[in-house]
């Protein structure tokens, strides 16, 4: 375990320092009243480091934040003041319930107002209810509660909250859900029944993945998660033929209340329900495969069935004090994990936000190979200021690259595996070095995380999936396949109407410059027009014979593809080399960037359509609002919040659509957000930049958001995120 | 090394039952235990000889779980062989064979030859499929069957080479197009350029047909 720590532990940024230098007198900037609460944002709280460095002792050394935290739990908080008072530490159990109602978002007159246990008819009449009464029997018998009155009430107390949350759904109740053991680390705390209810309810919706029919997709996406970080040690799961739900199913269906100790799992919660993300608690199974890896990796005389003991049994091993550390580094994972599975499964495990369509993905889960990674994701790594980095690997056949490749793209000949395996490690050893090139060279084209991509149809992904196969064989971490291939990326172009000529490459697209897209997908034959499968049948036909040739040519001439291929097709020696010096060339996203800046700087008075703008893939959140022009008049205003930046609209009195954008900040340029406690609706926030140990404030804004909460959590969220993954690459690159 | 013909296999078959055991025995004469599971699929290639003729057996091995199904039918594709596989101490892999056959049929050419083994002959004390329902099912469906086992080395050879005369008969008997390549099959160097065409002078010699019929 430490071993891992040591790894991941990011070095400190210096924003984080400058931050903390903040002078003071900034704060008579802002109009703030004495006596009001205010709060600079991003150097309290939260920090990675911040968590690591907390830790256990926390409590006795700085206390200060407990008494805070009190009373912002006496004034009935959210969420979001929990997190910023506790910041992501493990809470003193005095208030632990109450900081775990406002994290869950539980009224907090949730006990006695009609909540929707309220709306059960009191009936025991579930089909299993026997089974659910033995259940609960058993448990409460091995609970330690002293009296029988205690142990009869508590039984009774998760019968009913079982039977009305059954019956409120009409479901029956399913035993081995995982549910008893949430509720068993509920009842501890002696809630009134509909308080209880609330909690389990709560978090079961918000927690506990809802899964398809056979309830696999999770499993399968904790696999590809552990594949992706560690395939030798998942190859070895696999290979002792455990699957991964077999060790798996209730970490996550009680999100880890099955198998952690109880003064454990508190603090697993505690912290959990502060970060407010339900993926999470994959990254932390795998920090748990990690922090017994060796021991893993021993048991290579182990049955099936002693292996998925043992692995289940991890989490019990887990101290109190472990906590902090898991979670630190199972949010390097989450940031070092592309993001296409997250948002391509978020509606199918958690179903609360709608997936957009350029965030779904092609291939079933269950049948990946490995970690499947967007377009959106994978073209817009480079304008994004967060995120993975992607070493895109073209296996195309060599002609079909050349005619046309996504910018960054290197190639690699599938082919030449089958043909001359050592010419085809050979041409992977010098790829790989290329990476390196690329990556010391922060190059848009380098990146740690290897994206293979294909063509996008089967006939001819036989090659890549060889590939891709053959890199996890040999254990190398970062692999990633493009979903859908090189025609998902044609029609991404089409769909989100890219200049073609900057983000593809080749003979053919130069061809294309000036003509549009629909030029651009001529090397595939296949129009750039109508619906994506459609084109499949025609594209196969158009396809094959080229791919034939190609291997005619090498299996009649194999000693002329040996000396020619590895230098001819793979590109890698001079690319990097080009990043280097001509970086206008490679830099194309970023030139996009700019454009995209020009067209929407508009002088005042442009209108734009504000609907439409919000709609772009990279905005997070948006809220309409009013700004403070002056300390008295306030006027409508939109506040959007995207990856990277934060845009104030103005709207237009008379096009309810239309609006005028009032500015454009960098989220990285947020010195502060201060809000009041009195006045929790307005908002000001301050930009600026540091010069040498001075703050240079350069534009202060005021809003009064009705969900400030949810603004101020969208924007600390992005920042956090920001940061953690420059630290995450700055780490990576050393 | 030059070769008259290269001929490209599949071997499929329930996870477990040692398709990759069976290929590593052929490939390189050794048998290993304890092995990594296939991940996707993995390739290996022999030369044979057959009627004096030097043929190249281009073999993908691919992972027999379910899920990796969609995976492994990608290969079907441009096949000539299919060893079909099953564990003859597991009775399930046996009865799983009808849907790797569905598979098979449905993505291959028509022509694949498909051979039909029970690995594992060697464990005849944990033996669950008998022998002769081995044998009806594959007469059942048209394809020859052996038992073999990849530890022994026992019949893995013939499990290879007997497939690779199967297809070879059928380009004699002019059964497979061999100037199409989604058969599985190519020509080799010396036959590669275009005028000779067809199956070949070579391939069609007296000698050639009386011996491969001897072998078998």
């Amino acid at each position: 375990m430490a071993e891992v720590k040591e790894n991941l532990k990011a070095p400190p940024t210096e924003r984080q320092t400058s931050k903390e230098s903040s002078p003071e007198d900034l704060e008579s900037t802002v109009n703030s009243a004495p006596g009001d609460e205010s709060w600079t944002m991003v150097s309290e709280s939260s920090m990675p480091d911040d968590m690591a460095a907390d830790g256990e002792g926390e409590n006795s050394k700085n206390p200060e934040w407990i008494p805070e935290l009190r009373q912002a739990l006496d004034e009935q908080c959210g969420l979001f003041e929990v997190c910023r008072i506790a910041s992501g530490r493990v809470l003193p159990e005095d208030l632990r319930v109450r900081a775990w109602q406002a994290c869950l978002d539980i009224p907090w007159n949730a006990d006695e107002q009609s909540s929707n246990f309220s709306s059960w008819d009191g009936m025991f009449s579930l089909e299993s209810q026997s089974v659910l009464r033995e259940q609960c029997k058993k448990m409460i018998d091995k609970c330690d509660l002293e009296t029988e009155v205690e142990k009869l009430s508590a039984q009774s107390d998760i019968e009913s909250v079982i039977t009305a949350f059954c019956s409120t759904r009409k479901v029956d109740y399913v035993p081995h859900s995982g549910w008893l053991e949430i509720l068993e680390a509920l009842v501890h705390f002696e809630l009134p029944t509909s308080l209880l209810y609330e909690f389990f309810s709560v978090i079961l919706k918000k927690y506990v993945p809802k899964d398809g029919p056979k309830n696999e997709v999770i499993h399968h996406l904790f696999r590809l998660i552990v594949l992706y970080h560690d395939p030798e040690l998942c190859n070895f799961i696999d290979s002792k033929r455990v699957t991964f739900d077999k060790f798996s199913t209730t970490w996550f269906a009680s999100l880890l209340a099955a198998s952690c100790k109880v003064d454990t799992l508190n603090a697993v919660w505690d912290i959990y329900f502060q970060n407010d993300d339900p993926f999470l608690v994959m990254f932390l199974g795998l920090v748990l495969l990690e922090s017994q890896r060796d021991q893993i990796m021993e048991r290579k005389e182990d049955s099936k069935e002693e292996l998925c003991t043992f692995l289940k049994e991890i989490p019990a091993g887990m101290a109190p004090e472990d906590v902090v550390d898991f979670y630190e580094i199972a949010n390097s994972y989450l940031v070092t994990t592309p993001k296409s599975l997250r948002e391509a499964n978020w509606t199918t495990l958690f179903g609360s936000r709608p997936v957009s369509p350029t965030k779904r993905l092609h291939i079933p889960i269950p049948q990946a190979l490995c970690l499947p990674v967007t377009t959106d994701e994978i073209v817009t790594a480079a304008t994004r200021h967060s995120g993975c980095r992607f070493f895109v690997i073209d296996c195309r056949p060599p002609e079909q690259y050349n005619s046309g490749h996504l910018v960054t793209a290197f190639h690699l000949d599938a082919q030449l595996l089958i043909q001359d395996a050592p010419a085809f490690n050979a041409a992977v050893d010098r790829l790989l070095a290329s990476q390196k090139q690329a990556i010391e060279a922060n190059s848009v084209a380098g990146g740690e995380h290897l994206c293979f991509m294909g063509s996008g149809f089967e006939a001819e992904d036989q090659y890549v999936h060889m590939v891709v196969a053959r890199m996890l064989q040999r254990h190398h971490k970062y692999v990633s396949v493009a979903d859908g291939g090189y025609e998902a990326l044609l029609f991404y172009i089409e769909a989100n109407a890219l200049e073609a000529d900057r983000v593809l490459a080749g003979t053919d697209v130069k061809k294309a410059k000036g003509k549009q897209t629909e030029v651009v997908a001529k090397p595939t034959a296949v129009t750039a027009s109508s619906s994506f499968f459609g084109k499949l049948t025609s594209a196969m036909k158009t396809q094959l014979p080229i791919v034939k040739d190609k291997i005619a040519t090498y299996i009649s001439n194999p000693q002329a593809s040996t000396s020619s291929a590895p230098v001819r097709h793979v590109s890698a020696d001079d690319r990097p080399r080009k990043a280097q010096y001509r970086p206008q060339n490679v830099f194309v996203f970023d030139e996009e960037d700019e454009d995209y800046e020009d067209k929407l700087d508009l002088s005042d008075g442009d209108l734009q359509n504000w609907k439409e703008f919000i709609r772009r893939p990279d905005v997070l959140a948006h809220f309409e609002c009013r700004e403070y022009v002056s300390n008295d008049q306030a006027v409508p205003a939109l506040l959007v919040i995207s990856e990277t930046d934060i845009y104030n609209f103005r709207p237009s009195a008379d096009q309810p659509e239309m609006a005028t954008m009032i500015s454009q900040h960098s989220l990285m340029d947020v010195l502060k957000i201060v809000c009041r406690r009195k006045i929790p609706e307005l908002i000001t926030i301050k930009y600026g930049t540091m010069e040498g140990r001075d703050v240079v404030v350069t534009d202060i804004e005021r809003f009064y958001i009705a969900k400030s909460g949810d603004a101020i959590k969208a924007m600390k969220l992005q920042i956090l995120k920001i940061i953690s993954e420059n630290e995450g690459r700055q780490f990576e690159m050393e | 090394m030059s070769y008259a013909y290269l001929f490209k296999y599949i071997i499929i078959g329930d996870t477990g039952v040692g398709k990759s055991c069976l290929l590593l025995q052929f490939t390189d004469k050794r048998f290993q235990p304890v092995h990594d599971l296939t991940i996707g699929v993995e390739f290996g290639a022999r030369m044979i000889t057959i009627a004096g003729k030097q043929i190249k057996l281009q073999i993908w091995d691919t992972a027999g779980q379910e899920s990796f199904r969609s995976i492994t039918r990608s290969y079907y594709r441009g096949a000539a062989g299919a060893l079909l596989v099953y564990d003859i101490t597991r009775r399930d892999t046996f009865e799983h064979l009808t849907n790797w056959l569905e598979d098979a049929r449905q993505h291959s050419s028509s022509n694949m030859v498909i051979m039909l083994i029970g690995n594992k002959c060697d464990l005849e004390s944990r033996r669950e499929v008998k022998k002769e329902e081995g044998e009806a099912f594959a007469r059942e469906h048209g394809m020859i069957f052996m038992e073999a086992s990849a530890k022994t080395a026992q019949n893995v050879e013939e499990a290879f080479i007997n497939t690779a005369k199967e297809i070879y008969d059928k380009i004699q008997e002019g059964v497979f197009d061999i100037q199409n390549e989604a058969n599985g099959i190519k020509l080799g160097p010396e036959h590669a350029s275009p005028g000779v065409g067809g199956g070949g002078a070579g391939a069609r010699g007296p000698g050639s047909s009386s011996q491969s019929g001897g072998c078998c």
